[in-house]
C-alpha cells in the first residue's frame, strides 16, 4: 500500500490577495506497516498535509499516490478511498452526536452495505479495541461521557470502518498521563494488526516512544527526517525549527555538558534509564 | 483570607452517578492552585462551580465572599472567575480582536469611553499590544489564547481559572501562556486555579491538589505531592519522569538521595553522585 506524495505544493485560496502557500515541493513516501511521526510548529502545514493524504484537499501542484494510483485522478474511487484511509481530527469528542454511543460509532458504516449483523459485529470489535465493552458502554449517551472515554469512542467510529491507513492529528492533547500511555499502546496494538499510522503530535516524548520515522515541517518544507534518534540527536538544530526534543534526550543532553557523556540515541525513557543503570549501577560505575 | 471556600461538594449531571462526591477546596488570596486528576476525575465539574456555570447542588462554596447557592449572586460570581478553556477557536465571538475583548466589557455595559483603554492595558498585559485589528483565527494556538486570556482579563475578575488551557499549543505557545500565567502568579493580585495534565506545569502552583473519583483526594506542595509516586499511582495519575527515573535507579541499586522534582534537579542529584 505505498502511500507517496510526488513534489505536493499547496496553496489557501490560491489566486486571490489572501492566497497563503502552506505546503511547498513535499515528497514522501509511506510503507505498509509504518507509524510516521509528523511534528513542527503551529502553521508549518501538519494539518495540510494530513488534509491531503486523507483526500480532503486536492494539491495545487503535484500527486498524491496510493498503490501506485493518484487519488485526485478523475474516475479514482474516493468512496473506497475514506473507507481505505481514515483520519482521526483534533478534538474527534466534538464530533460525537448521536443518542448512543452504539449508534454513534456505527454512523460511518451507514453507506457501507454491511449487514446490521455486520455492522454490529465492527461496532463491537471497534469498541473493544479501545478498551469498551459493547454490552457496558454501548447504550450510553455519548455525551454524559468524560473527555478522555469520548475520545475513544469517536477513535472507534473510525475504526469501525477497518481502515488501513489511520491518521491521527494530535490525538493526546488533554490525555491525562494514563490515558496517553493507553493511547500509544492502542497505536501499537493496530500497528500490530497491520494498520499503518500518521501521528500528528507537539509531544515528543509520545512520539519517541512510538514512531518508526519523524518528520519535521518547517514553512511547508520538510525540514528533518528520520527515527527519532536522528532527528533528535542535534538538540539545538531541532529548537531552531521550533520542536521539542524528547525529555530523555533533553536530559541526556543536560547531563553531557555536565560531564556524564550520555548518547543521544538514548531518546525514550527506557533508553535513558539503561545508559544511566550501566553507569551508575555497582560494577558499571568508572 | 480565603477566596475560594468549597465543602462537599456533591453534583451529578443527571445519569444517577455522582460526577462530583464531596469534594472540598479552598484558595488564599493571591495563591497559585493546580488540579491534578486523571480524565473524568470531576477537576472540570469543580471549577465550573466557581462561576456559577454549574449550579451547586449540595454543599458549600464561597467565592470571593459570594455564596454561590443563592442563585441571585450567578451574574456576579461570573463577573469575579474568568475562565480560559482548553480550546482556543471555540472563544471567539467577534472577527476582530479588540472587539472579542470589548464584547466581555460592552455586555457588562462598561461607559463606553472607557473601553478601548481597558482593551488596550489587556492585551499589552498577555504582550500582544499591536494585534488590535488582527482576526483572532488567523493567530497562532498561543496568541489565540493571549487573546482569550485578555478577554478575561479586561473584566478584571478577581479569580481566573485555566482548563487546560496548554493542551493544545505548541511548544512555543505553551511557554508563552505559561509565561504569563506565572507573571500573574507574580504579581500577586490575582487567585489562579489551574487545570492540567502536565507535571511541569503543576510545579509552578503554590499548593496542588489531587482529585479521583469526584473527590479531593489530597493537597500540599508540588514537591510533597508530586514527588510521592505512590500517592500519584493510588489516584491513576503517572510520577513525574525525574521521580520515576530515581526510583527506577534506586530499585535498581543506585543509592541516590534526594528526590527530584524537576529535569534540572535530577541532573543535578546524577552529576553529584558521579
Amino acid at each position: 500500500m505505498p502511500f507517496c506524495l510526488e513534489e505536493v505544493s499547496f496553496t489557501y485560496a490560491a489566486g486571490t490577495p489572501l492566497a497563503v502557500q502552506a505546503l511547498r515541493g513535499v515528497s514522501l513516501r509511506m510503507e505498509a506497516g509504518e507509524v510516521l511521526g509528523v511534528m513542527g510548529h503551529t502553521g508549518c502545514g501538519k494539518s495540510t498535509l494530513i488534509q491531503l493524504l486523507a483526500g480532503l484537499l486536492v494539491p495545487t501542484h503535484g500527486r498524491v499516490l496510493l498503490d501506485g494510483q493518484d487519488i485526485n485522478a478523475p474516475g479514482c474511487d474516493r468512496a473506497a478511498l475514506r473507507a481505505r484511509v481514515g483520519l482521526v481530527f483534533q478534538y474527534p469528542e466534538c464530533q460525537l452526536f448521536e443518542i448512543t454511543v452504539a449508534k454513534d460509532v456505527t454512523f460511518g458504516l451507514k453507506h457501507s452495505g454491511l449487514s446490521p449483523a455486520q455492522k454490529e459485529e465492527r461496532v463491537r470489535a471497534a469498541l473493544e479495541t479501545v478498551g469498551f465493552s459493547y454490552e457496558r458502554m454501548g447504550a450510553q449517551s455519548p455525551l454524559a461521557l468524560s473527555g478522555g472515554e469520548k475520545r475513544r469512542v469517536a477513535i472507534a467510529g473510525v475504526l469501525a470502518a477497518r481502515p488501513e491507513i489511520l491518521i491521527f492529528d494530535e490525538p493526546i492533547a488533554g490525555l491525562d498521563p494514563m490515558g496517553r500511555e493507553r493511547f500509544l499502546a492502542l497505536v501499537r496494538r493496530l500497528n500490530a494488526q497491520g494498520t499503518s499510522i500518521v501521528l500528528v503530535s507537539h509531544n515528543a516524548d509520545a512520539l519517541a516512544q512510538c514512531a518508526d520515522r519523524l518528520l519535521v515541517l518547517k514553512d511547508g518544507c520538510v525540514a528533518l527526517e528520520g527515527t527519532a534518534e536522528q532527528v533528535f540527536a542535534d538538540v539545538e538544530a531541532a529548537r531552531r525549527l521550533q520542536v521539542d526534543v524528547s525529555t530523555p534526550r533533553a536530559l541526556g543532553q543536560m547531563l553531557t555538558q555536565r560531564g556524564v557523556a550520555v548518547p543521544a540515541g538514548a531518546v525514550t525513557y527506557e533508553g535513558l534509564l539503561s545508559v544511566l543503570k550501566e553507569r551508575f549501577c555497582a560494577g558499571g560505575n568508572p | 483570607m480565603a477566596v475560594i471556600k468549597g465543602r462537599d461538594i456533591s453534583f451529578s449531571y443527571g445519569s444517577g452517578k455522582k460526577t462530583l462526591d464531596h469534594a472540598s477546596i479552598r484558595a488564599e488570596a493571591g495563591e497559585l492552585i493546580a488540579l491534578l486528576g486523571c480524565n473524568g476525575c470531576g477537576k472540570s465539574t469543580l471549577v465550573r462551580h466557581l462561576n456559577a456555570l454549574l449550579p451547586l447542588q449540595k454543599g458549600e462554596l464561597r467565592v470571593a465572599g459570594l455564596d454561590a447557592r443563592a442563585q441571585a449572586n450567578c451574574w456576579r460570581l461570573r463577573r469575579q472567575c474568568g475562565m480560559v478553556f482548553q480550546n482556543p477557536d471555540n472563544q471567539f465571538v467577534s472577527s476582530v480582536v479588540e472587539e472579542d475583548i470589548a464584547f466581555g466589557l460592552e455586555n457588562y455595559e462598561t461607559p463606553e469611553e472607557e473601553i478601548p483603554t481597558r482593551v488596550r492595558a489587556a492585551l499589552a498585559a498577555v504582550g500582544m499590544s499591536g494585534f488590535e485589528k488582527r482576526a483572532p483565527h488567523l493567530l497562532s494556538g498561543g496568541q489565540k489564547q493571549r487573546v482569550a486570556l485578555a478577554g478575561v482579563l479586561a473584566l478584571n475578575p478577581d479569580i481566573i481559572v485555566f482548563d487546560e488551557v496548554t493542551a493544545m499549543l505548541d511548544p512555543q505557545g505553551r511557554r508563552e501562556v505559561l509565561g504569563i500565567i506565572d507573571r500573574l502568579r507574580a504579581g500577586g493580585k490575582k487567585t489562579l486555579v489551574m487545570i492540567t495534565h502536565y507535571v511541569e506545569e503543576a510545579v509552578m502552583a503554590d499548593r496542588v491538589y489531587l482529585m479521583a473519583g469526584g473527590n479531593v483526594t489530597a493537597q500540599g506542595s508540588p514537591r510533597d505531592i508530586l514527588t510521592d509516586a505512590a500517592l500519584l499511582a493510588q489516584n491513576g495519575l503517572l510520577a513525574p519522569l525525574p521521580v520515576r527515573m530515581y526510583e527506577d535507579l534506586k530499585a535498581a541499586g543506585v543509592p541516590l538521595e534526594r528526590c527530584p522534582l524537576t529535569n534540572e534537579e535530577l541532573v543535578e542529584e546524577l552529576c553529584r553522585f558521579a
